[in-house]
Order: C-alpha cells, then sequence, then structure tokens
C-alpha cells in the first residue's frame, strides 16, 4: 500500500519554475488577414448551416452559375418573349379533360382484334377484306383514358406503317386522325385531343421530309426527291375531305422546299388560311388556324401579314362562334356553359395572338380591332390579348384596358386573372396602382363563382401585397374570408394556400402580416403544410427581435400547429425541421428587461411545446441566460427579487430537464444550469443540479449514447466545476467527488482527472470562484482534516491505478502500462509531495522509461531536470533516474 | 432467277413528242443465260370502248371499236446468243415520232377511252430452253412546248388569275345559284365566280363561293370534276360522262357572307387537255354542288378546257 501526499506549495512551485513570458503590443490581430470575407453568423445558433458555406458558393456552383449567367446573355435576346408550344402543349393536357364518354369511328383497328373460332375467323376475314373497301368501324362509350390510347394506337400504327413502307396506308391512318379533329362532340376535352393529334400529325410531316432529304443523295437522280415529292402533294391535294386535306397539307408542307428551293411558304399559307373558311364548325375552324400558325411560325416566323389575316379572320368568326353556341345541339344538349365555351377556344387564341404581337408590333392597332368587336368575342379576345400581349404594354395601357374589361360580362374572372398576371409584372407607381385597384376590386367581388373569385384572388393577392399596406391587404382578406369558410376550406386548400403564399413571399414585412387576424384566420383553416411556410418565411425574412404579444401570440398558435401535428409516424427529418422553426420564433422573442414576462413566455413556450426535446433543450439554454443576463444586470449582488428570479429560472431548467431523451444532454444541461446557479449565488440549487447530473452519470453510464472520449471530456469539465463549489455542510467532506468515483470507470484517465483535482484541492488559494460563493479553501483553509482527506482519497486512488499497471502487466499491454505508468509518475511530480513519494516515484519512471517512445522519455526527463534546479526533493528524484 | 427491268432516263417517265426516249435494259441473272434475241417494242394505243348504257350490251360487246394505233416499232436489242451471269445493261434510245407523222394525244387513263404508251422488251426463248421472259412499263406523253417555253412544274400556290393564263384568254365566270322559298331546298342563294373556264392542266382549277342565304343548313360544299368521253364510229357516237373526283370545300355549316375559295388540282393521268378528233373526243366539266343537311342539294355546272400551257 502505497500512500498519498500532497503538495499543497504546488501553485508556488510551478509558478517560480515558469519561464515568465514577455508581453508585446500589437496593433492588429496577426490572425485577422486584411479585407477578408466577413462571415456573417446567423442569428439563430442551431441552425444547422455551416457558417463556412455562407461566406461564398464553392467553385462548382460558381462555375455553374457563372456559365448560366452567361449563355443567358448570349443566346435570348431580349424581345424573344415567344412562349413555344411545347410549353403550352402541357398546360392544355392538365387543363382540359372530361369525365365524358367519348366515341371514336376509324378503319384501321381491326387489327387488333383477337381471333377466337372458326366463325370468327371468317368474320374478321370478311372484316379485313372490308378495310380495304374503308368500311368504318365505331367504338363507343370510350373513356377520356380509353379514347387517348386508341388515338396513341393510331399513331403507333401510323409508324408501324411507314416503317414498313406502306406509305398509303400512313396516309390513310393520318387521315383517320384528322378526321378525329372534326369531332367536337365532347367539346371540354377538344384542345387536348388537338394537342394529341397534331403532334401525331407534325410526326407525319416529319416522316416524310426526312424520307425526301434521304432521296436526295448522290446515288439517285436529282429528279427523284422532286418527283416523289410532288406526288405526295399530288395525293394530298385529291384527299376528298376537307379538313384532313388542309390539315395533311400543312403538316407536310416544309417539304414544298424539294419541288421548289424556296417556296413562297407565305402565298400558299394564306390559300390553305382562306380554305378554312370552308370548315363550318367554328372551333374546328379556329383550332385548324392555330395550327396553321404553328406551321407557320417554323416556316414564315416573320410573315405578319399572314398573321395579321389570320387574327382579322378571327375577328370575322364572330357571328359563326356565337351562332354555335347557341343552335349546335352538341353544345345544347352537353349544357355546356359560355365560361367553358370560351376557355376551350382560349388555347387556340392565344397563340394566333401571340403568332401576332411577340415582336411587339400591331400592338394598339391589335387593341383597338379588338375593342371594336361584339361584347361576347371580345371577353374572348381580350382575355387572350392580356394572356399574350407584353405586361409593360398593358401596364402602360392598364387604364383603357381595364375600361375595357370592367365593360364586359362573360368570361370576366378569366379576364381579371389575365390582367393580374400582366400587372404583377409591371413597376407601377403607387397612385396608379390605387387606381387600377379601386376599379378592379369592385370587378372582382362581383364574381359569384367562388372557384373563379378564388382563381382571380390568387392572382391579385400579389399585385395588392406588391403595391399597398396593410389595411388593403386586410380589406381583401376581409372579403376571401366572406367566400369560405371552415367548411369548405378543404375544396377550395390549393387556391388559398396560394393566396398565403404568395402574402408571405411578396410582404414586405411579415409581422404586418401576423397582425392580420384575418390573415392567421386562413393559414389556420388549412393544413400544417400551410402554417410552416409561414413559419418558414418568418424564419427567413424577419430576423429582428421580437416583443409584440399579438405576432408572438400569432406566432405561437401557429407553432403550436406544427408541434400538434408531431405524432410517433413523424419522419425525424420534419421533426428536426419544426423543432429548428420553432427554436428561431423562440430565439426571437426578447422582452428586453421585462425578464418576468421573458421567463413567463418560456414557460408558456414549455407548456405548449412539451413533445420536442429540440426546443425544450433550447428553452433551457434560454433561460439559463435569462438568468445570467439577470446576474449581470445587478452586477452579480443580487437583491432579494432577483435572487427569487434566479430560483425560478432554475427550478425552471431542473424541472424541465428530465424529461428529455438523450442521456448526455440532459448531464450537459446540469452542468449548464448548476454553473449558473452557483455564479448567482444559488448554492442549493446550484448542488442539487450537480447531484442531479452525478446521480445520472452513475446510473445511466451503460445507456449513454454517445462514445467515451464525449464523456470523459464531459467528466473532466464537470471537475473542473466542482474545484469552485463549496461541499455541503451536512454531508461529508468532498462528497461529490467521491461519488463520482463510486462510479467504475473504464479508462484510467478519470482517476487521473481526480488526482489533479485533489492536488488542486489542496492548494492555499484556488485558481477560480464564483463571485459571491465560498469555496473548499475558505471553507476548511488548509485544515490538516481536510488535507489528510485530499491524502487518504488520493491514496485510494493511487492504489487503484498501481494495481491496474499490474493488471495490464498481467495482460501484456506493454504500451499501455508503460503510458499509465508515466501519467501517474508525472501526476506525482505535478500533485505529490515529492520528497514523500520519491521511492515511489523512481520506481514508476525505472519502470516505464524503457517502454515508452525514445523522444517522449527524453523529454520528460530533461523537464525533471530542469524542475530539479529549483527544488532539492527533486534533485534526490533526478539522482535516482536513469538517463534514457 | 433472271428478271428482266426497263429502266427510262427520265424518273418521272413523262416526254414530249420530237424528244428522245433514253433507257437501259437490265437483266440480272444468275447463270449464263442462251436466248434467241432481245427486242424492245414501243407501242401507242388510243382504246376505244363503247359503254352498255348507251349502245346496248349486245352491241357493245360486239361492236367494240378498233383500237387506234399511234406509235409503234420494234428494235432487236441483242442477236440470239446468250447472256452471261450478273448484271447486264443494254442501253437504247429511239425519237419518240407518230406512226405516219400522226399526232400523239397525252396519256390519258379513262373509262371508255386510253390513251396509253409502253415498252416492252422480250428475251426470246425457244420452248426448248425455256419460256419467253417479258417486262412491260408505261411511259408518259405530255404535249411539248410549242415556242419551247420550258415546262414549269406545276406550281400550286399560284392563285391570282394573272399568272395562269394571258389576259385575252382568261375570263371570270360569274354564276348564281338560286332557290326560292316553298322548293326542297328552301330559301337558298349562293353566288361566286371561276377565274375562268379555260385551265392548263398544270395550274389549279379557282374561284370563289359565297353562301348569302340559306334556310337549311349546309352539310357540305363539293367540287366535282366529271370527264365527258365521246366515241364515234360508222353507227354514230356514244358519250358518257363519269366522275373523275370529288373535292370538299366545305364542312358543315359554314359562315355566310364570307368567301370559300374554290381549289383543286387536276389529277395526273386522269385528266389531259381536251382532245377533239373525228373518232374521239375527251371533254370535262366541273359540278359546283351544294348538299344541305335535309339532303336536297343544289348545283351548278360548268364546262371547262383543259390546256397544257
Amino acid at each position: 500500500m502505497y500512500k498519498w501526499s500532497s503538495d499543497v506549495n504546488a501553485y508556488q512551485r510551478k509558478l517560480k519554475s515558469k519561464v515568465a513570458l514577455v508581453k508585446q503590443q500589437i496593433s492588429v490581430h496577426p490572425l485577422q488577414k486584411p479585407n477578408s470575407h466577413i462571415i456573417s453568423i446567423k442569428h439563430d445558433p442551431l441552425d444547422g448551416l455551416d457558417p463556412l458555406s455562407l461566406s461564398e458558393l464553392d467553385p462548382l456552383t460558381r462555375m455553374a452559375s457563372d456559365l448560366y449567367s452567361f449563355s443567358d446573355v448570349n443566346t435570348r435576346p431580349i424581345r424573344d418573349t415567344f412562349e413555344p408550344w411545347s410549353v403550352k402543349k402541357g398546360t392544355i393536357l392538365h387543363r382540359f379533360t372530361t369525365q365524358e364518354k367519348m366515341t371514336i369511328t376509324t378503319s384501321v383497328f381491326a387489327a387488333e382484334h383477337e381471333v377466337r373460332g372458326v366463325s370468327e375467323k371468317v368474320l374478321h376475314r370478311l372484316e379485313q377484306l372490308d378495310l380495304d373497301c374503308g368500311s368504318k368501324q365505331t367504338f363507343g362509350g370510350l373513356s377520356q383514358e380509353e379514347y387517348t390510347y386508341k388515338i396513341n394506337q393510331l399513331d403507333q400504327q401510323l409508324t408501324q406503317a411507314w416503317n414498313s413502307d406502306l406509305r398509303v396506308n400512313a396516309l390513310k391512318i393520318a387521315i383517320q386522325c384528322c378526321k378525329l379533329l372534326g369531332d367536337t362532340s365532347v367539346i371540354s376535352f377538344y384542345p387536348s385531343k388537338f394537342v394529341i393529334i397534331t403532334d401525331i400529325l407534325d410526326k407525319f410531316g416529319e416522316m416524310v421530309y426526312s424520307r425526301l432529304r434521304g432521296k436526295q443523295n448522290d446515288i439517285l437522280p436529282p429528279e427523284v426527291a422532286k418527283e416523289t415529292c410532288k406526288n405526295w402533294f399530288y395525293k394530298v391535294g385529291s384527299i376528298r375531305e376537307l379538313l384532313p386535306r388542309l390539315a395533311i397539307e400543312l403538316a407536310i408542307l416544309k417539304s414544298y422546299s424539294f419541288i421548289v428551293p424556296n417556296p413562297e411558304y407565305g402565298k400558299i399559307l394564306i390559300r390553305l388560311l382562306n380554305s378554312a373558311w370552308g370548315i363550318g364548325d367554328p372551333v374546328v375552324a379556329i383550332y385548324l388556324r392555330c395550327y396553321l400558325c404553328r406551321v407557320a411560325m417554323q416556316l414564315v416566323p416573320e410573315e405578319k401579314e399572314l398573321y395579321m389575316k389570320c387574327f382579322q379572320d378571327l375577328l370575322l368568326l364572330h357571328d359563326q362562334v356565337l351562332d354555335n353556341f347557341r343552335h349546335s345541339p352538341q353544345l345544347v344538349n352537353a349544357k355546356v356553359s359560355m365560361e367553358t365555351y370560351m376557355s376551350v377556344l382560349t388555347p387556340a387564341v392565344d397563340w394566333i395572338l401571340q403568332c401576332l404581337v411577340h415582336r411587339g408590333e400591331h400592338l394598339n392597332y391589335t387593341m383597338q380591332l379588338v375593342s371594336n368587336v361584339p361584347p361576347f368575342w371580345k371577353s374572348v379576345l381580350t382575355s387572350s390579348m392580356l394572356s399574350t400581349f407584353p405586361p409593360s404594354f398593358i401596364g402602360d395601357e392598364c387604364l383603357n384596358v381595364i375600361e375595357m374589361c370592367v365593360t364586359l360580362e362573360t368570361n370576366i374572372s378569366e379576364i381579371l386573372r389575365n390582367l393580374g398576371h400582366c400587372l404583377i409584372l409591371v413597376e407601377m407607381q403607387p397612385s396608379q396602382a390605387r387606381d387600377v385597384w379601386t376599379k378592379v376590386w369592385p370587378q372582382i367581388k362581383k364574381i359569384s363563382v367562388r372557384n373563379a373569385y378564388l382563381s382571380c384572388c390568387q392572382v391579385w393577392v400579389e399585385f395588392v401585397v406588391k403595391s399597398f399596406g396593410t389595411d388593403t391587404v386586410g380589406e381583401f382578406l376581409d372579403d376571401v374570408l366572406t367566400r369560405v369558410s371552415f367548411r369548405n376550406a378543404e375544396q377550395f386548400h390549393t387556391k388559398l394556400a396560394t393566396i398565403v403564399e404568395k402574402l408571405t413571399t411578396f410582404c414586405k414585412d411579415i409581422t404586418e402580416l401576423l397582425k392580420l387576424n384575418k390573415f392567421v384566420k386562413i393559414v389556420t383553416m388549412l393544413n400544417v403544410e400551410a402554417a410552416k411556410n409561414v413559419m418558414l418565411a418568418y424564419a427567413s425574412k424577419h430576423s429582428e427581435s421580437l416583443s409584440d404579444n399579438l405576432i408572438i401570440n400569432t406566432l405561437m398558435h401557429l407553432a403550436s400547429i406544427l408541434h400538434d401535428s408531431v405524432d410517433a409516424l413523424t419522419p425525424s427529418d420534419e421533426v428536426k425541421q419544426i423543432g429548428s422553426l420553432i427554436n428561431t420564433f423562440i430565439l426571437r422573442v426578447n422582452y428586453g428587461k421585462d425578464f418576468e414576462k421573458q421567463l413567463q413566455f418560456y414557460d408558456e413556450a414549455r407548456g405548449t411545446f412539451m413533445n420536442i426535446d429540440a426546443v425544450l433543450v433550447q428553452l433551457v439554454q434560454c433561460v439559463c441566460r435569462l438568468g445570467m443576463n439577470v446576474g449581470h444586470v445587478v452586477g452579480g449582488h443580487h437583491t432579494k427579487r432577483t435572487r427569487g428570479f434566479l430560483s425560478a429560472c432554475i427550478a425552471y431548467a431542473f424541472i424541465t430537464i428530465p424529461s428529455l431523451d438523450s442521456v448526455f444532454t440532459q448531464l450537459q444541461l446540469y452542468k449548464l444550469t448548476a454553473e449558473v446557479a452557483y455564479s448567482n449565488q444559488c448554492v442549493s440549487q446550484g448542488d442539487a443540479c450537480l447531484k442531479a447530473a452525478i446521480t445520472l452519470l452513475s446510473e445511466e453510464m451503460d445507456e449513454m449514447e454517445v462514445g467515451e472520449p464525449l464523456i470523459i471530456d464531459y467528466v473532466s469539465n464537470l471537475l473542473s466545476t466542482l474545484l469552485a463549489v463549496p461541499d455541503h455542510p451536512k454531508e461529508s467532506m468532498l462528497y461529490l467527488l467521491k461519488a463520482l468515483m463510486t462510479i467504475q470507470w473504464a479508462s484510467p484517465l478519470v482517476p487521473l482527472r481526480f488526482l489533479s483535482l485533489l492536488g488542486a484541492y489542496a492548494q492555499g488559494e484556488y485558481p477560480y470562484q464564483f463571485l459571491g460563493v465560498d469555496n473548499n479553501n475558505s471553507l476548511y483553509g488548509c485544515a490538516n482534516q481536510f488535507v489528510t482527506e485530499i491524502d487518504s482519497l488520493a491514496g485510494t486512488i493511487l492504489n487503484d491505478l498501481l494495481s491496474k499497471i499490474k493488471a495490464y502487466g498481467d495482460q501484456n499491454q506493454i504500451k499501455k502500462q508503460a503510458r499509465l505508468s508515466l501519467e501517474l509518475f508525472s501526476a506525482i511530480l505535478n500533485w505529490g509531495d515529492v520528497h514523500d513519494m520519491e521511492n515511489l516515484a523512481a520506481n514508476l519512471w525505472n519502470f516505464s522509461y524503457k517502454n515508452l517512445e525514445r523522444k517522449l522519455a527524453e523529454r520528460t526527463f530533461e523537464s525533471v531536470q530542469f524542475k530539479s534546479q529549483n527544488n532539492p526533493a527533486f534533485e534526490l528524484l533526478i539522482s535516482r533516474m536513469p538517463v534514457p | 432467277m433472271v428478271s428482266v427491268d426497263i429502266q427510262l432516263s427520265r424518273y418521272s417517265k413523262v416526254y414530249h413528242e420530237h424528244e428522245t426516249i433514253r433507257g437501259n435494259v437490265i437483266i440480272l441473272t444468275k447463270s449464263d443465260l442462251k436466248h434467241d434475241g432481245i427486242v424492245l417494242q414501243v407501242e401507242g394505243v388510243v382504246n376505244l370502248q363503247l359503254s352498255s348504257k348507251t349502245v346496248g350490251i349486245f352491241e357493245a360487246f360486239y361492236q367494240s371499236v378498233k383500237p387506234i394505233q399511234l406509235l409503234s416499232y420494234q428494235m432487236e436489242l441483242a442477236k440470239g446468243g446468250r447472256v452471261i451471269a450478273g448484271r447486264t445493261e443494254l442501253p437504247f434510245e429511239f425519237p419518240l415520232r407518230g406512226r405516219n407523222n400522226r399526232a400523239l394525244y397525252e396519256t390519258y387513263h379513262g373509262v371508255f377511252i386510253n390513251i396509253q404508251y409502253s415498252l416492252k422488251c422480250e428475251v426470246k426463248r425457244s420452248f426448248l430452253i425455256g419460256s419467253t421472259m417479258a417486262k412491260q412499263t408505261e411511259f408518259i406523253v405530255e404535249y411539248g412546248s410549242p415556242e419551247g417555253i420550258p415546262v414549269t412544274a406545276p406550281s400550286r400556290p399560284l392563285t391570282a388569275p394573272s399568272d395562269l393564263l394571258a389576259p385575252a384568254e382568261m375570263k371570270r365566270v360569274d354564276f348564281e345559284m338560286v332557290s326560292e322559298a316553298g322548293s326542297k331546298l328552301g330559301l337558298f342563294h349562293a353566288h361566286g365566280h371561276l377565274d375562268s373556264v379555260t385551265c392548263p392542266i398544270t395550274k389549279p382549277f379557282t374561284g370563289e363561293i359565297i353562301i348569302d342565304k340559306s334556310e337549311y343548313p349546309i352539310k357540305s360544299i363539293e367540287i366535282q370534276l366529271v370527264r365527258v368521253e365521246t366515241c364515234g364510229c360508222a353507227e354514230g357516237y356514244a358519250k358518257d360522262a363519269s366522275e373523275i373526283q370529288t373535292i370538299q370545300i366545305g364542312e358543315g355549316n359554314v359562315a355566310k357572307g364570307l368567301p370559300i375559295p374554290i381549289f383543286m388540282i387536276f389529277p395526273r393521268l386522269f385528266s389531259c387537255p381536251t382532245v377533239s378528233t373525228s373518232n374521239f373526243k375527251i371533254e370535262f366539266e366541273t359540278n359546283i354542288v351544294v348538299v344541305l343537311t335535309n339532303d336536297y342539294f343544289k348545283s351548278e355546272n360548268f364546262p371547262i378546257r383543259l390546256t397544257r400551257f
């Protein structure tokens, strides 16, 4: 059994042997680089972003973005605002759908019949014979999907026929497709049908073109391509029906260049445009013109006359369009509303107008023409005009345009929507915006169909929030709320969500918005996602601290919605996100000097956000900070009241911590709380916290979710705190440390740290202490009893360590053994009375130095040598130490 | 396996009188081929047939009119011998000229009258070696340009009448289609014009029709191209009209008061410049037909003269 005897003068001894460094005054911090980037750290310390990533884009991203902006400048001329058909296509297909049953009549489906039995076989053969004679089959009662499937089948058969060199069959199939275009029985599906079928036609045209292209080579005589092409046009010219003839001629028109090198496409197109007058059904006629413009945009994009004529034809079509709506039996039977009818025409009219005006020419003229047509047609054209004209033009003319819109009765919601889309893109003077709004708002209010009304609002909300202050927004929301209630919020969910999203995206100050209880009401009518978006917008747009009760309450409410959405099934990422959103909010709340209120808020927050650990952790830290702030305000000398407040803070933390899941977090928070408590002279509370931490350590050692190094770190940290902590008068000496020592530590490092602490305890003066709290030194004043206690505790540890060293030896772990011996040797040198323990120290050295790395051994020896210069005890030791 | 093929120098196979027809007879064979001579025959014939409608079945059967031969000669490409295995090309060349200076009419495929020109190549083989092999191909004759104007391809976009004809020949024909209220057609009024009834065959047939009024909705507006074939013989002549093609120019209830273009391309082979000879005549007419939804129709007939230039 070895005994430990502490050196009570270890500090002084060290001070004496220290090489004093000379302080040097410098003006600039050596680590500060001139002109370095200022890294702005976000206010939210728990935000997951790496502060390094905030300063700059990484090089690859930068290159990519540079490239993008570069090509942006180069390839896109400013005037080119032309929206290509491929973009429109998707929207049309998405928008125009139907639930109705459709019928397809064609003569090309015979191939897919399944043949069973003799009689059917005969029938099938007869059918096949019939096929050549152009017999027709009718498939009725098809749903939209089936119908589309049939058309796609036609498409496949067309490709198949073409690939197997059956050109005439291919042409026949193309004609079949075109015939489908003539059928407007299910009008709400017509635009989608048009898209699908014209795709097939485009493909057909392309196939013809590339085949003729293939014939233009060196092997064949040059006239081959020309003759073949002529044949195509002769063949197409002799198609009996008007619509297929026109459509297919348009489809293959590009190939005309094989007949004449630079054909006058313009003239041909004008002829075809005139021929379109032969089509009786105005819907089909308008869509055919749309297809014509599409072809024309590829061949002669600059042929202004053509597009103008096309547009003028549209104007002339008015009577026919209206007549068709009123008298067509199909439309009357299907009870198609005028709005639906108009919306069906819109894509085609849009396209034609776009072809005319996309260069920014003819704008005034076109508008004048439109303003003079009868109201029905004016509605359609105005709507298209608004969606195709450059927004800047509409912006300049907005008051005139609005005058015009106000007179219209039908389709007003569509028109207002398009107008809104234009105006939100235009910078506008506040007074002008006010004028616009006073005219438009009553019109929007007049819309009686809720869906249409909300579609308008969805667009105009952006205008309102960009141009006006809170009161107008409030008025706006008021009206929206009169239209929807909790009961039907589900139905209009997407539209309302868009409104909320636009409000949060475009508002200048989100807190203003949060003050509007209408806004909050709408948000609460929607699902959690909406609340989350609002919180996100708040977190990213508003970084000042908050003290307004109204806003805090609102946000609290939204946050509680988020919090309540979390359950056992919520994915952990989601919980993390919600937690960090709530934390951001909590961190922003700052009542300034009103500490009571702040604490009250934290209290409330704890009650509300019980289920998310991240928030609780945040709250505990906030409360601790609050306590420290108060301590700072009173300059460390607490009055009765502030002491009470501090107790409250610590009590808050103390009762919150146990409900956390993570043991390690609990430990850290306990320590933090204890430190705060001692710093503010709440000795007994601090004591309780440390006790709790130590109990937790001893009980939950095995449950810890972190690795050993972290725990060792933590314990070392805790020990440093313990140095400044006085013993409890009713407990035995150093009872906290004793409690720690009872725990089984796997690593020998921890007992070594204990030794250091004990060494420090034994000193006459401690390096630090809590303000206003007596430490053990002042309690015991280096009394013999205290030093003896320290020595006996240290002795226990010493013997434990020695047996550990022995155990290492038994396990043949020479390296570890040597390391530990050296550590213990240093501990004795640092904290022990070398005079008393010279023997043990020398033994340890003899025992270990051979198995150490040479360099380490040499350095250690040198340092002992250095120390021996001032200390006679060391001189003796060094004389007994063999030189490594 | 042996195959015989005739290839003409022109892909379109269109020739004018007095031009030289060039080409190759191509024989592909896997083994040497013995033959008694290879002969090329050129023939141009007007086939006339009487329809049963005008003369009755009996006469039609017996009294078919003798075909008129326009052109016929034969040339020997190779004397009897052998063609070695592989591809053999035998070039030929002859001027296109009528028999006894007869005029060569344009190729025409009709119902009762057919004007056809053909090339026939025969590889003669006595029955001891095998059978004679033959290949026939048609070539097309069109009138050559009278004053040496180069023949231009039919270019369809030309719609202005002045492009089509010399002003003197061009004559706009106006027409009206009227029906009074109370008739089967109901009250109906339409008017329009044809740009000309003398039509170059390479140019489209053009005009305009405007529906002014119609009591019943319109179902369709169509142009019909009709051929009128007349065969003459000792006993008299037979005249038959039949449809060549119908082109729809209006579909459904078209807009009133707006001009609907009349536009039709003359089909190749099935139409030719109007011909009138002592033995036969080929003439053309167009009908403009407006069909109403009650399935009654109003039509207007226009005899037209087709020309090559």
